[in-house]
């Protein structure tokens, strides 16, 4: 269950709290609460999908099996969009951090020392880093709490509201319900995250387990959000006085707690950040390493090199890093609706497979209970995420459906016309436990004696 | 008897595969070639799609026949690719497993030091493997040595290295080759005044070390000096086919490996295989 939550980052919620805040005229915890029943219909999904493929984890996977591989590809080829710009997210948030600390420092420099730190350590090696993100959640989660508290006690000096029992964070006079939603697609990149957990299906003891794991995850980290948006929410119902919108984490820390909590602060979104980037780097390098592996030509054959010394897939590894410098140009908001925009796709996805999978091709609808569970829950999940996706910012969706075209010319062409069945596949993750032998483990003997 | 190497794709690799067929050749030994890979699973959110970990076995496996290759006909090789979190941990336990004599390693893999600079993970081996260390020095690839053909084994300047002995004696025994004492002498380390006492120490340290072996053995004593170790030991004239035998630091753990530091300096200076042999099997009695 921890596991869920550890690939979330809970300080996301302050990072996306003034582009939430402008967009929905303050209301960011109804924001959340949107999301939040989006996604909590969609973990649902998610997780009957896991008790039907216990040894997959991904919209790709449910895709291709449920309704067709060439769907499947074209679901996988917008979740490579979101892959390849998570390593980029964390550079932007670093860029705005470090904004926040030198406003006249030319910040590209930190972009650039940034990405080459991460990429050089993807380089040489990065085990381990997946075991320091739970730790990192509960340093946030304290952290969170420390903000909570502040912010009583400067609510209760009249900061803001002047409390935190109001209900002017979730509704007051000028919220407009269409804003909301378009609040609720950005803070949406919060709970992106959750769904990984679904790859741990497979080594669950009991198959009930992980749907029970999935919507836990989901529901706990949704009241951290909450509790964080709702109190930055009382005390700042605006956002005068905020310098930098953008990512609202820095001033928002130095505003209930002073300069030194915000370094403290933002130290912790630091180091929650770097480990997301080294890890999120690493999967995406390693991701197109194996996409190229299975290819034949020049490009992919320059991708699929894995340096003899550091066993990691070096050029993979360079190019994903050049993405990453893109950062020092593009908003916060721009690259987390570029990543909704692939995830979305993926969750409405998932929602649509539980609809056919269960109720048309197992015709599992004739009681009521079959008819909620396999029509209605999976009708209404699809129908929150697919509104969230056209709440989309315009750009996103532009630059998105470029991205989806290039995927259908793409398949087009490796299907020769979608008249051959599809050869390139967008793998799974195989999980290993450390210590144990591989199976490819070969033993050959040769020579004289024998 | 088996001689385990720890290979990686790299000229270093090709260094201690060429290192361990000499040394299979000279012993009789059969190779197994290891290559370890770390458990390399890596999840992020949302990032499901990933087979890394089977490709990466899989081009192990392909550097591994590549590997083999490098072996000529007349010795007996096996090669596997292995996981372990270390490397050298894992080299360890294999040569245990196999009952393997030694390990052999590659001493560079042509980083930017050049010589200077042993692979960390053989740095980790010196410093905890369970069995002998070979060290192949760089260029070993090239050479056109097919056995060893003298056995140096370095005696510090107190007496007791019983086990390093022992490995020498045997190892001179197996291939051959006759063996060779030497009792280091630094000038930077004793002064010149102290330079005269040190040396007749080190000529009566090798006379008590050569009393204490058999008779019929073909050995030679030696006391080398110089400005420093480095220099000491680089003065005492060396061949193609020659082999140096050192032994571990006080400090080492029974029947584990611990480099000592003179150990160190002359591995990095030198262009000779190196083999570094545990400690004793108790601590000493003293």
């Amino acid at each position: 269950m921890g596991l869920g939550l550890g690939y979330m980052t809970p300080m996301t919620v302050f990072d996306t709290f003034g582009i939430v805040s402008e967009e929905t005229n303050g209301v960011v915890p109804l924001a959340y609460i949107v999301a939040l029943v989006a996604m909590v219909f969609t973990a649902l999904s998610y997780g009957r999908m896991t008790r039907v493929f216990p040894s997959a984890g991904s919209a790709f996977t449910y895709a291709s099996e449920v309704i067709h591989p060439n769907v499947g590809f074209l679901v996988g080829w917008s979740s490579l969009l979101d892959y390849l710009l998570l390593p980029m997210v964390n550079a932007v948030i670093g860029r705005i951090y470090f904004e926040s600390f030198f406003p006249d420092a030319p910040s590209w420099i930190f972009v650039l020392v940034y990405v080459a730190i991460v990429t050089a350590l993807n380089c040489w090696s990065i085990k381990g880093t997946s075991n320091i993100n739970g730790v990192l959640v509960v340093f946030q989660t304290v952290l969170i709490g420390a903000f909570v508290v502040l912010t009583y006690l400067s609510l209760s000096r009249g900061l803001g509201q002047g409390t935190a029992l109001t209900l002017e964070p979730l509704y007051h006079a000028g919220v407009d319900m269409g804003a909301v939603i378009a609040g609720a697609t950005v803070v949406c990149f919060s709970f992106i995250g959750f769904d990984a957990i679904t790859m741990y299906s497979e080594e669950a003891k009991t198959p009930s387990t992980v749907p029970k794991a999935i919507v836990l995850a989901l529901l706990i980290g949704g009241a951290i959000f909450l509790l964080g948006a709702w109190f930055a929410q009382s005390a700042f119902p605006t956002l005068d006085g905020f310098e930098v919108t953008d990512d609202t984490l820095p001033e928002l820390a130095l505003k209930v707690g002073g300069e030194f909590f915000k370094i403290l602060f933002v130290s912790a979104a630091l180091a929650a950040m770097f480990a997301s980037s080294l890890s999120s780097h690493a999967s995406v390098s390693r991701m197109i390493y194996v996409m190229a592996r299975n290819q034949t030509g020049r490009i992919p054959r320059f991708l699929s090199y894995i340096h003899p010394r550091f066993l990691t897939p070096l050029h993979a590894v360079l190019i994903v890093g050049a993405v990453s410098l893109l950062a020092f140009r593009f908003t916060l908001e721009f690259v987390s609706a570029m990543i909704n925009f692939g995830a979305l796709i993926a969750f409405t996805v998932v929602n649509l497979t539980v609809l056919l999978y269960f109720a048309v091709h197992l015709k599992k609808r004739n009681t009521p209970v079959e008819i909620l569970t396999n029509i209605v829950l999976p009708v209404i999940g699809m129908s929150l995420t697919a509104v969230l996706w056209l709440n989309l910012h315009f750009d996103a969706l532009l630059y998105g459906a470029i991205w989806f075209v290039i995927g259908l010319v793409l398949l087009v062409y490796v299907t020769r016309g979608l008249r051959k069945p599809l050869t390139m596949r967008i793998e799974e993750e195989t999980l290993s436990e450390e210590g144990t032998p591989i199976e490819h483990v070969e033993h050959r003997k040769r020579g004289g004696h024998e | 008897m088996k001689l385990v190497v720890g290979y990686l794709a790299t000229a270093g690799g090709a260094d201690a595969v060429a290192l361990g067929v000499r040394l299979a050749r000279t012993l009789g030994a059969e190779l197994e070639l290891r290559m370890v890979l770390s458990p390399d699973d890596v999840t992020t959110p949302r990032v499901t799609a990933d087979k890394f970990h089977d490709a990466l076995a899989g081009q192990g496996v392909a550097w591994l026949d590549d590997a083999m290759r490098l072996v000529p006909e007349d010795v007996t090789a096996g090669a596997a690719v292995v996981i372990g979190e270390s490397v050298a941990e894992t080299l360890g336990e294999q040569a245990l497993t196999l009952g393997a004599e030694a390990l052999v390693v590659g001493g560079s893999g042509g980083g930017l030091a050049g010589s200077l600079a042993l692979g960390s993970f053989v740095d980790d081996l010196l410093h905890s493997a369970p069995v002998p260390v070979a060290v192949a020095p760089r260029g070993t690839r090239h050479s056109e040595v097919q056995r060893i053909q003298r056995v140096t084994c370095a005696v510090g300047d107190r007496p007791g290295a019983a086990r390093l002995l022992e490995t020498a004696v045997s190892a001179s025994r197996a291939t051959g080759a006759p063996l060779r004492l030497v009792s280091l002498v630094a000038l930077d380390e004793h002064g010149a005044n102290g330079l005269d006492a040190a040396r007749e120490h080190a000529h009566a340290t090798l006379e008590s070390v050569k009393s204490a072996l058999p008779d019929n053995a073909a050995v030679t004593a030696v006391v080398a000096d110089g400005d420093t170790v480095e220099a000491a030991v680089e003065g005492l004239g060396w061949e193609p086919g020659d082999l140096l035998m050192l032994g571990s630091s006080r400090l080492a753990p029974p029947r584990r490996l611990f480099i000592g530091s003179t150990a160190a300096r002359i591995l990095r200076v030198l262009q000779v295989p190196i083999v570094v042999t545990p400690g004793e099997d108790d601590s000493p009695a003293t």
